[in-house]
């Protein structure tokens, strides 16, 4: 008994951050995010004792949590992805970094993707991030796997507007990550 | 130039979802506008370095689990002494090895130690994984691989052959045990054969560094550099000294490494060749072919004829079948064979 909650806690504290934030992106306070997610886990612990193995364990996680989220934005009627992008959340075209430091580069990349759609951005994380595939992403999501790619390609062209903002100064070497 | 194109092969290339002729495309592209090389570059460096997980504060499991523990006492059901699935899936969990491999691999995988993941590869089957700490595994045919990632260390047991393409951590050394042999890497690419049934183990560095010593020398280690193998006898493991360890090099043809080059798959080089799904061989009897290609093509052999065993050969082959395989070593020696699905007669 104590040694199959061992093996339960490192399964919980190994997936339970992305999860979280994986809510959150399904836009979801963090208070609600962690609720549901330890709801998740609670009812996989119930079926523990069941003979037949999950397949592909990850997206179902994954797929069980976005469930609980539609879910909790239906009671509050409220259900919807919001479509507008952030603009106003990278700066005017004209605003140049002279800098060119790693960290800060991938800070500056950041709020580019943080600057997307919620569908656009938890698209993003759920590809970089979790290494799920185009497919996977759909079925968690419950959309096609062209909208996937669709999101996909708009991010890049997002990163690659941030990365002419940064400063256009790539002819200098990059320091090492 | 349409920009979307250019977003749609980065994208593509960045997921890793680039085809063939959109690798040629994106490197024609690139080829015009050297300038969209380096904004690759550099978004394939924020690609590949995403956040780390926090780890949850320690008591947020013990709430969960507190409250499922209350939920299950109303539901009382008998327990049943075995492993729960979830158990695999807990360790390929530590291991990192979920996101790689579909659960059923784990269920499948057999016995494991506890806390260790396991994955092992059928004849004619080869497999890439990603380890969490980021290491690459390619698994060649036949092999067995455990790991154990943890805190303090990244230990591999390995049955068969690996490439290993190692992610720095100075922190959690990586060790790779075959046997009684163990390469302790610092952060490298490199290649163990360790088939039980082969005479020899075999450990080929092609960059960085690796150490090379047996359970009974701990303290006599022996260093690689690049591009150089050693070759220890299975047999005398056990009681070689590591003094005597021969260290050879290797040829390639291509053009020597680089510093400060990413690891790069040599396909050049026989101990490598497969991970491009290349089966190269030099100066082999027909015996020991017949055992690669067993591997290989996932078939048996059986010699009727033992004055063709002795045949030696040299050469590669990549996308052929395994009789167009046999029919190419024909042209250099006199045999027959006869491919009965499973198994191959040759006499």
């Amino acid at each position: 008994m104590e040694d199959d909650q061992q093996s339960f806690r490192q399964l919980f504290n190994h997936f339970y951050p992305g999860l979280v934030r994986f809510a959150m992106d399904l836009t979801i306070s963090r208070e609600a995010a962690e609720e549901l997610v330890a709801d998740v886990f609670i009812q996989l612990w119930k079926n523990r004792k069941q003979e037949d193995p999950i397949l592909y364990f990850k997206t179902y996680l994954y797929t069980a949590v976005r469930n609980r989220c539609y879910n909790h934005h239906r009671d509050q009627q409220k259900h919807q992805w919001l479509e507008l992008e952030a603009e106003d959340a990278l700066p005017a075209e004209d605003e140049v970094h002279p800098q060119l430091e790693w960290k800060e580069m991938q800070r500056w990349l950041d709020r580019a993707v943080e600057s997307l759609s919620p569908q656009g951005r938890t698209i993003f994380r759920l590809v970089r991030e979790e290494g799920f595939k185009y497919k996977e992403v759909a079925d968690i999501l419950g959309i096609s796997p062209r909208t996937v790619e669709t999101q996909l390609v708009r991010a890049t062209s997002r990163l690659r507007q941030a990365l002419h903002q940064y400063g256009g100064g790539f002819n200098q070497p990059i320091p090492g990550r | 130039m349409n920009a979307h194109r250019l977003d749609e092969l980065i994208t593509a290339k960045l997921s890793g979802t680039l085809d063939e002729s959109g690798q040629q495309e994106l490197a024609a592209l690139l080829e015009q506008h050297p300038e969209w090389g380096t904004e690759l570059g550099l978004l394939e460096q924020y690609w590949q370095s995403p956040p780390a997980p926090e780890a949850p504060a320690a008591g947020v499991f013990d709430k969960m689990m507190t409250t499922a523990l209350a939920a299950e006492e109303t539901g009382n059901a008998p327990v049943i002494k075995r492993m729960r699935w979830w158990k695999w899936a807990a360790a390929a969990a530590v291991a990192g090895l979920l996101g790689a491999l579909s659960y059923q691999a784990w269920w499948h995988g057999g016995q494991s130690a506890a806390g260790a993941a396991l994955v092992a590869t059928r004849n004619g089957e080869r497999r890439q994984l990603i380890l969490s700490d980021g290491s690459i595994v390619h698994l060649n045919a036949s092999s067995r691989l455990t790991c154990q990632l943890n805190a303090r260390s990244r230990e591999i047991w390995l049955e068969g052959e690996a490439y290993f393409e190692v992610a720095p951590d100075a922190a959690r050394p990586f060790t790779v045990h075959a046997d009684h042999l163990n390469i302790h890497a610092l952060g490298t690419a490199f290649n163990v054969k360790a088939y039980p049934g082969d005479a020899l183990f075999e450990t080929t560095l092609l960059q960085g560094a690796v150490e090379v010593y047996t359970d009974k020398t701990p303290n006599d280690k022996i260093r690689l550099r690049p591009y150089e193998k050693i070759a220890v006898a299975r047999n005398q493991l056990r009681e070689l000294p590591a003094g005597k360890l021969e260290i050879k090099p290797v040829v390639s043809k291509a053009v020597t490494a680089k510093a400060g080059m990413q690891p790069a798959i040599d396909s050049t080089l026989r101990e490598t060749a497969w991970v491009s799904n290349r089966l190269q061989f030099d100066s082999v009897n027909f015996q020991q072919l017949g055992i690669l290609l067993e591997r290989w093509y996932g078939i048996q052999i059986v010699f009727r004829n033992d004055a063709v065993k002795q045949y030696v050969f040299s050469g590669s082959f990549a996308s052929e079948s395994v009789t167009q395989a046999l029919q190419a070593l024909q042209l250099t020696e006199d045999f027959h064979f006869e491919n009965k699905g499973t198994q191959i007669i040759i006499y």
